[in-house]
């Protein structure tokens, strides 16, 4: 088997060194290393592109002449992310690039317009590379997209990588990536591949130009090798828009580099009766667990009573919410159209030809708890079990810093497996993630990383607001090499 | 969670989507195996607490009631599987 580290040589290009503050500064002051730069982004992403296959559109050849063109535009101003290379989410409109989603449904859309986000980074001098893969409208990360591609994971051949995102930036191939969180997806394959992911408040960074299916649960967030660039591209686009009703006023952050303002770490007293939580991770978070009480940290083990039923609770609620959001994929007015002899016909021939297994199961699972007979009895529930589980969490985090789980209870499966290998609709892979994207509270991955074995992650949960805790905790604990 | 075979049938075409019996089969295993039990619901029932349907949203943002320029035509188009110069086209609407 081929474990971590995996990273070949040709990763190490010009820039991999480089933080994506330092490198906005060499791309400025330094014509040279401009060239090299565009040279070695085509270097990195051909070679990215052919091992793991991680892009659903990009620039290909062209990349290293686009990326002198739009730099030499821009290298005269003061841009903080100037040159600075990124990828999205298929699922985040760009109009550069088409958005299918990973479905049949949407292959070949062009967005008539761009998220807030992107333009954002784009005003700070970013250069998007291209659109990455993602699970059919980014639902889950276990299983291949519809349109047939799994994304190779960069540390450990012959597993997945969750996203094209996370491979893109574990493989060196950019600095950051921006990507889609639901019931965890960002910080699950951040976790697989061995990388930072900041899931943000609800509300933090603007959701106009996702294409998502449960409003209440996504959020876009940033995948980085780097705390100091989370940090960063999270400075230039935490921004209020004012086109998007969920869109927050811009809150004060600034991280005040590695010094950690946390010390009194919560942790679910049950968190290792997880029936999916493999061994190697269990062990692996318990000796993390005794190093950081070893460190200093305060660390108290506490009862939350709901906690563990958020993959289910969110499931249930995200399945209405896709039922409802996804209607609109009709074959009017966008996407595939099969033919029909009437418009009912149509509708159905292309819905069904148009959503993969998994998006299908998952809109009738939400067509069936929201009908007539089942609404109270089943949704109205699910949205009473998220008042407790955000309650408790807010509770836990009114007397402590943070509250710290693995990411995900296993390391990344092996390519070819399907999300009913991992119990379908009920999200295993969501344990720990799932209870923030309910609660709308910020959440971190950090990735652990040891010789011999795949990447896994801990996930710091913070409290509304808190990304600036989360990522100095995380600046903190790299300096130390926790 | 317990459903018929009918139900699966009336939500699917709710959705508008057709089911092939082995599909319909997967999906009822996969309800079976839904970890949240019928007593479980049962007792949240009980419980005084309300809905959450939002993470923290603090305000709702209106745009201002302002006429303002919409996507030109040729754009709103550009997706569409069948449209001629200014419609979407579709198949008759009645058999």
């Amino acid at each position: 088997m081929f474990l971590y580290p995996v990273i070949e040589e040709e990763v190490f290009a010009i820039y991999a060194h480089l933080s994506a503050r330092e490198l906005a500064v060499e791309v400025k002051k330094n014509e040279g290393f401009r060239e090299k730069m565009a040279a070695a982004l085509l270097q990195k992403c051909s070679s990215a592109q052919k091992e793991y296959d991680l892009f659903s559109s990009w620039y290909g050849e062209k990349i290293a002449q686009k990326y002198k063109e739009v730099i030499s535009e821009k290298a005269s101003s003061d841009k903080k992310l100037l040159g600075v290379p990124y990828v999205l989410d298929d699922t985040i409109c760009s109009l550069a690039f088409p958005a299918a989603c990973g479905s049949p449904m949407l292959q070949n859309y062009r967005p008539p317009f761009e998220a807030y986000a992107v333009s954002l980074l784009s005003r700070a001098g970013a250069f998007l590379c291209g659109k990455a893969r993602v699970a059919e409208f980014g639902l889950g990360c276990l299983e291949e997209s519809p349109l047939g591609a799994v994304t190779a994971n960069p540390r450990g051949k012959g597993h997945i990588a969750g996203s094209g995102a996370a491979a893109a930036v574990a493989s060196g191939a950019v600095s950051f990536a921006l990507g889609v969180d639901t019931t965890g997806e960002l910080r699950e394959a951040a976790s697989y591949c061995g990388i930072f992911a900041l899931k943000p408040s609800y509300g933090a960074i603007s959701r106009r130009g996702l294409i998502g299916f449960s409003p209440s649960l996504e959020q876009a967030g940033i995948l980085a090798s780097r705390s100091s660039d989370l940090a960063l591209v999270f400075q230039e686009i935490a921004v209020r828009d004012p086109q998007d009703a969920t869109s927050r006023e811009t809150f004060s952050f600034s991280p005040q580099g590695d010094q950690a303002k946390i010390r009194k770490i919560a942790v679910p007293k049950d968190w290792s009766s997880v029936p999916s939580l493999h061994e190697e991770v269990k062990k692996v978070f318990a000796d993390k667990l005794e190093q950081l009480t070893a460190m200093g940290f305060e660390l108290d083990y506490i009862s939350l009573p709901h906690f563990f039923y958020a993959p289910a609770a969110g499931s249930l609620l995200a399945a209405v919410e896709a039922f409802s959001s996804l209607a609109n994929y009709d074959g009017v007015r966008f996407g595939c159209r099969e033919e029909g002899r009437h418009l009912q016909e149509m509708y159905t021939k292309t819905r069904s030809r148009g959503f993969g297994k998994r998006s299908s199961n998952f809109i009738i699972f939400g067509a069936l708890v929201s009908s007539g007979k089942y609404y109270d009895k089943y949704f109205v529930q699910a949205q009473k079990l998220r008042t407790l589980i955000k309650r408790e969490l807010l509770a836990c985090l009114l007397e402590y810093d943070c509250l710290l789980t693995p990411t995900v209870p296993f390391t990344a499966p092996l390519l070819g497996r399907k999300a009913s290998d991992h119990g379908g609709l009920n999200f295993v892979e969501a344990s720990y993630t799932m209870a923030a994207n309910l609660a709308g509270l910020p959440a971190l991955s950090y990735p652990v990383l040891s010789e011999g074995s795949l990447p896994l992650g801990l996930q710091f949960i913070g409290r509304d607001k808190g990304e600036a805790d989360l990522i100095e905790i995380a600046s903190f604990l790299k300096k130390e090499n926790f | 969670m317990h459903f018929s075979r009918e139900e699966i049938q009336k939500a699917a075409q709710d959705a508008r989507i057709s089911v092939s019996a082995q599909q319909e089969e997967e999906l009822l295993a996969e309800l079976k195996a839904f970890p949240l039990q019928e007593d479980f619901f049962l007792r949240l029932q009980k419980e005084n607490v309300e809905q959450t349907c939002y993470g923290p949203v603090e305000e709702n943002i209106m745009a201002s009631d302002e006429p303002g320029a919409s996507l030109p035509l040729s754009e709103v188009l550009q997706n569409a599987p069948d449209a001629d110069e200014s419609c979407f086209l579709v198949p008759k609407v009645v058999e």
